[in-house]
């Protein structure tokens, strides 16, 4: 009776077990797909979150830098002066020796030509949509940052490049920046 | 009876886990493959791109080199210039550098003041200072990455030496991977 029993019983098992045993792999093979495509989706987030060294704005750091050196039209004495000087010329309101020139016109007109021959045209038809260059003195004696030149033209975009740069001055500091919007 | 069945059934388990062991090893495999094809896909770009982050840091370098940097001739040590006297000369001794830097190409431009006619003038020896480009190496066509540069030279103004400096752009080509 016992073996009977034991037989019976195991057919009944018999019967359950490929059904049971196909259920697990199926959920051991879609464990192994899941598993698989987190490993994928974390190595392609790691793939595309891989920091790019980025290099500072090293063109328009440069393009500041020389031009600040370009050797103007205000003469004096000394012969003529650099873009730097005449920045504080005519902060201090003085004129040019040669010709008594005025080297606020010589400034501002140095900085449009230059802009416009390094950058090219503003507007739909040129490389860019505008730019922005700003000149402000901060005085030793009062210490606020007073805005002495801001030279724009075209439109100011969220999509910029720009740098700055803090010169020395008879009386106090001058800091350049530069923006380009496309 | 029960003895073949039962082989059966270990010969249908043994089937199914070789079937299934395939299948695992051809999905691993093709996720594999898919991975590496994605990342070899990008290879080629990223070297180009390394090569062009190394072309910007050299012309953002290049006006310091001693071979070109105005050092304190004129004036202060200054940053971003290159001395157009000094390049008129490593233009004539040109083939002794030219592996140097290891770059396609090498060029210097005035932009400012525009030329009147507004042409490109190679400079030489006859006619330096009134010209607008120093092209210092030339191999082959290249990728070029360029940079803004103060040009200063002597000049000789009123019976004085005077310091000139204009705005100029510095261009180094570099190659691509192929």
């Amino acid at each position: 009776m016992k073996i009977k029993g034991l037989i019976k019983k195991a057919q009944k098992d018999r019967k359950w077990l490929p059904g049971k045993a196909g259920q697990e792999e199926m959920v051991g093979f879609g464990l192994i797909i899941v598993i698989v495509a987190i490993i994928f989706i974390v190595l392609i987030s790691l793939y595309i979150k891989k920091p790019t060294e980025e290099l500072s704005d090293y063109e328009i750091d440069s393009f500041i830098q020389s031009a600040l050196q370009y050797t103007t039209t205000c003469e004096d004495a000394s012969g003529n002066q650099t873009l730097q000087k005449v920045i504080g010329k005519c902060q201090d309101n003085e004129l040019c020796a040669y010709r008594n020139m005025n080297p606020c016109i010589i400034l501002n007109a140095t900085i449009k030509n230059m802009i416009k021959e390094s950058w090219g045209n503003v507007g739909t038809e040129g490389q860019i949509r505008g730019y922005n260059f700003i000149i402000n003195v901060t005085e030793r004696t009062s210490e606020e940052e007073i805005q002495f030149l801001n030279i724009k033209n075209g439109v100011a975009t969220n999509e910029y490049r720009g740098s700055g740069q803090t010169l020395p001055y008879s009386r106090g500091n001058i800091y350049v920046s530069f923006y380009v919007y496309y | 009876m029960v003895k073949t069945r039962k082989f059966k059934r270990g010969q249908m388990k043994i089937q199914q886990m070789s079937f299934m062991l395939i299948a695992v090893f051809l999905f691993f495999a093709l996720v594999g493959m898919i991975v590496l094809s994605f990342m070899l896909g990008n290879i080629r770009e990223s070297a180009t791109t390394l090569k062009e982050q190394n072309a910007k840091l050299l012309v953002s370098r290049m006006a310091s080199s001693p071979e070109l940097w105005c050092g304190e001739v004129y004036g202060r040590e200054k940053t971003d210039c290159i001395d157009l006297d000094k390049a008129m000369a490593l233009k004539a001794n040109i083939r002794e550098y030219s592996e140097f830097w290891k770059i396609s190409s090498l060029e210097i431009q005035k932009i400012y003041p525009k030329a009147i006619p507004n042409k490109i003038t190679e400079c030489t020896v006859a006619n330096y200072p009134n010209c607008n480009m120093i092209t210092l190496i030339n191999k082959k066509d290249s990728y070029d990455v360029s940079n803004y540069v103060a040009l200063c030279r002597k000049e000789v103004y009123n019976n004085k030496v005077v310091n000139t400096c204009e705005l100029g752009k510095i261009t180094v080509g570099y190659e691509g991977v192929e």
